[in-house]
């Protein structure tokens, strides 16, 4: 079945979609339509007088016209897009997170309102681009999961959560590595985002288990955290295996267990749930094993296992490194900059001793 | 050997079967159902389809992979074909895992190949040494992952049926400190109590549980282990409101309705029983059949019908039905079925033996299954008996002699008595004390009479009978006592007589016993 039949694309009328040739503030000019579109935005690729090409993300407020309470979705987009343009300016410092170059609002001709925009660096691509030339490149995947927690790790640093952490937003850049993309769900320690009521602001693929089963959280910026880490494992998953970690966890669950953003029969009942997803989950990490041992040396096998292990423990309580002498886990990522920097280091050497001409 | 009969009393004690199992029969499932109107799908369908348009407009083994594994995930196949087609034409850029992803979303393994042929189940052996398998798998299991609760339940289950009750108890508590306040660990803890004959510590676990008079599987638990413990249950009003409001699907409620059942019925109203045991029956749990067709007698109509036989893992009700029919090969098979669902339980392990013993040409399964049986109960002067009789007649006098002396001193019933005596007589035959074994045949006759135990007293004369053929004697009066077990037409008593028919009268009859009905 092809993705049109279910839902046709409608050509946008919005002006933020006539932003081609335009020259924008310092001189950007939009050259190209860039990337796919968004529900609230769309995608542009711009260049500086002084060559810079950088991306534009203008704002498309077609999609809240069409909403029952227009003003109410007027309202949330410009809250996302304010937000954004704050959190991209708290970032901008952050070696591991994709920053904002410039943002400002642009009048196309003839068109009754401005249309906001932010420019933010370019990506050569978003990961998944990579994959097929480093399926088996284990030093060029541990190098990037170093990147991302890093990225992750500077996020947390600042007070934010990122909550959509997956492939499409881990963007590649040549000659710097890996850096974290898309703050557009982020949320913040105190609550000023726009998605700070949302218990999960993004996609329920990459959800954690607590989400998917609607348990309720008392404290929601320790739940935030968790999440980042739950989709931290997840990436690393889908990395090395290119299957999703819950794609893995939720296969080997009876299928009358599976909750209802799955398309499952369960709402709610987590701590129900619970003793089965463990077990599930000791069958995935089975499988993720034999799918580690076919692209990694053996001896990195078992770390990254144990860091998938950790990271997407279903038990959000018992997630991440037990460091403290209470041995419960903690949210901190400090562990996993330095185990993935290590491993990445390991793997590098050993391509380097392979690519080595023998003397003999 | 002792000739069976069906459960006197019968409680509706939660199973413990493999925690896996328990899930696939509904005793594990959620009670949250979802309503479809209350689930965002929108949610999901767009990301999904969203990855399907990014994949359409700029294909590559990222984007394939990513689509391939969210649609496998949301069950949405059909809306990554292209892209898993786009991942098999690419092995070599691609992993073995995103590969059997696409294989699986195109069904290019179901492809020419031959239906699975359904595991016949009975077939499988079961006896110490699978047990003890099966404790290394678990270990091996739990060893690399030790947070696993149910994996901790199931090594308990096999560490009961192997007898060792100190280990089985501390894996159930690993188990309980993991999932405290879980049905299914809690259920299986309880059973775990009820096995070792203490119904007060299963009740004081019980009522710990915030949601043990909310959930009706936890209440019927209640009631019936407060029935054991021959005290007054204390969630019975609690339960008649969950059955009235209706709340619940009704495989959720099946349990709760035959307890309460059961407990009218033990209070002598029949009618009300009858009642709750229709409304068990509306979806029922294997652990409900077994429980109406036990209660069937006491009830003035037919309350199971056609439904009984569509419940999964029914062993239990069906290996009864089948003994009472004379279709013993079929009901040997549903009591091997039922110890492999339980293997720490008695009840089917001293069945299959029974009947494995009287079909069989030899009685080595008959021991295995014996041996099993008394490792997880080793002090029960029944099976202790059997395994005594099996030995004999398998020339093992010395061992047999031993668990003759073990049996005799647990106390036992009148019944077991009456067994006793018999296999005793069987020794002494076998070590060539034929006067002696002729007087203790007599004496379990005479005792089985005072007692008005016909089946048991029927079952000595017929073991007696053969014994006097193996020494050449006459066994004249032999059709006479056919005729008389042909009367009291009880299925364990025709089987074993027909046994010893064709040992002792081979020219009358040729055939080898089939296990059809007599």
């Amino acid at each position: 079945m092809h993705p049109d039949d279910e839902q046709a694309p409608v050509p946008g009328t919005h002006p933020a979609h006539f932003l081609l040739g335009l020259t924008l503030e310092d001189g950007w000019q939009v050259i190209s339509r860039d990337g796919a579109e968004g529900g609230f935005s769309v995608g542009y690729l711009v260049q500086h007088p002084d060559g810079r090409l950088a991306f534009l993300k203008a704002v498309d407020l077609s999609s809240a016209f069409q909403e029952l309470n227009m003003m109410v979705a007027l309202q949330d987009v410009a809250e996302r897009h304010n937000f954004e343009v704050a959190l991209l300016e708290t970032c901008r410092h952050m070696s591991r997170v994709v920053s904002a170059v410039n943002h400002g609002q642009v009048r196309v001709q003839g068109a009754p309102v401005p249309v906001p925009y932010i420019i933010l660096e370019r990506a050569d691509a978003d990961v998944r681009a990579h994959l097929a030339s480093h399926a088996y490149d284990a030093a060029w995947i541990l190098r990037c999961l170093h990147h991302i927690t890093v990225g992750v790790r500077q996020l947390h640093s600042a007070r934010f959560a990122h909550n959509d952490l997956k492939p499409a937003n881990v963007l590649v850049f040549s000659g710097l590595g890996t850096k974290v993309g898309d703050l557009g769900k982020a949320v913040d320690e105190v609550g000023r985002s726009p998605f700070t009521e949302e218990n999960f602001p993004g996609d329920y693929q990459y959800a954690p288990p607590e989400v998917l089963y609607l348990e309720h959280q008392n404290d929601l910026w320790l739940h935030r955290l968790r999440c980042d880490l739950f989709q931290l494992g997840g990436l690393t998953t889908f990395l090395f295996t290119q299957r999703h970690f819950n794609d893995f966890l939720y296969d080997a669950l009876e299928p009358s267990l599976r909750p209802a953003p799955l398309n499952g029969l369960v709402m709610g009942n987590f701590s129900g749930s619970l003793p089965y997803l463990l077990e599930a989950f000791d069958e995935a990490l089975g499988q993720i094993s034999s799918s580690l041992s076919a692209c990694l040396p053996t001896a990195l096998v078992a770390p990254v296992l144990r860091s998938i292990q950790e990271l997407c423990f279903p038990d959000p309580v018992r997630r991440g490194q037990a460091r403290n002498a209470s041995g419960r886990p903690m949210v901190s990522l400090e562990g996993y900059v330095s185990l993935y920097n290590r491993l990445a280091v390991e793997a590098e050497l050993e391509l380097k001793r392979q690519q080595r001409p023998s003397h003999r | 050997m002792s000739a069976p009969s069906g459960p006197k009393d019968r409680r509706v004690i939660p199973r413990w079967r493999e925690a896996k199992t328990a899930v696939q029969t509904g005793e594990a499932a959620l009670i949250n159902l979802a309503d479809p109107a209350e689930v965002d799908q929108q949610r999901s369908t767009a990301s999904l389809l969203h990855l399907a348009n990014e994949f359409q407009q700029q294909p590559d083994i990222g984007r394939a992979a990513d689509l391939a594994s969210v649609a496998q995930l949301f069950g949405r196949s059909e809306l990554a074909e292209d892209a898993a087609e786009y991942l098999l034409m690419r092995p070599g850029q691609t992993t073995p895992a995103a590969l059997t992803n696409a294989r699986r979303i195109l069904e290019l393994d179901k492809l020419g190949r031959r239906p699975p042929v359904p595991n016949d189940e009975s077939q499988t052996d079961v006896d110490v040494d699978v047990i003890h398998a099966e404790v290394r798998r678990l270990r091996a299991k739990l060893r690399h992952f030790g947070l696993n609760p149910l994996a901790h339940l199931d090594l308990a289950r096999v560490y009961t049926a192997l007898g060792q009750f100190n280990k089985a108890e501390r894996h159930l508590r690993t188990a309980l400190g993991l999932a405290p306040h879980h049905r299914l660990v809690i259920r299986t803890a309880m059973r775990f109590h009820l096995h070792l004959g203490d119904p007060q510590a299963a009740l004081h676990l019980l009522y710990q549980h915030p949601q043990a008079a909310t959930d009706p599987w936890l209440v019927a638990a209640e009631i019936s282990t407060a029935m054991v413990a021959d005290q007054a249950p204390k969630f019975v009003r609690r339960g008649r409101e969950l059955l009235d409001t209706r709340t619940q699907p009704p495989l959720h409620l099946s349990e709760l309705a035959a307890s309460l059942g059961t407990l009218e019925l033990y209070a002598g109203r029949a009618r009300r029983a009858r009642q709750l045991f229709q409304t068990s029956m509306v979806q029922p749990t294997e652990n409900t059949v077994a429980q109406v067709r036990w209660a069937q007698p006491h009830m003035v109509s037919e309350l199971i019908g056609e439904r009984g036989a569509d419940v999964p893992r029914n062993f239990e009700a069906l290996a009864w039905q089948q003994y009472f029919n004379g279709h013993f090969l079929q009901s040997r098979a549903s009591f091997m079925s039922w110890l492999r669902d339980e293997p720490f339980s008695s009840r089917p392990a001293h069945m299959a033996a029974f009947l494995t013993d009287l079909l069989d040409p030899e009685p080595q399964t008959a021991i295995r299954l014996t041996r099993l049986a008394l490792g997880a109960d080793p002090d029960d002067a029944l099976l202790l008996n059997n395994l005594a009789f099996y030995l004999a007649s398998a020339g093992e006098l010395a061992e047999a002699g031993m668990n003759v002396q073990r049996a005799l001193q647990q106390q036992p019933g009148k019944s077991t008595q009456v067994a006793l005596l018999a296999t005793q007589g069987l020794l002494a035959f076998r070590q060539g004390h034929s006067v002696r074994g002729e007087q203790l045949y007599l004496d379990s006759v005479a005792l089985a009479r005072k007692e008005k135990d016909r089946a048991n007293e029927l079952l000595a004369q017929l073991y007696l009978t053969r014994e006097r053929y193996r020494l050449g004697q006459d066994s004249a009066g032999f059709e006479h006592l056919m005729a008389e077990v042909e009367a009291l037409a009880e299925p364990g008593v025709l089987l074993a007589a027909r046994k010893i028919q064709i040992e002792t009268r081979p020219a009358l009859l040729g055939a080898t016993t089939t296990g059809e009905p007599l």
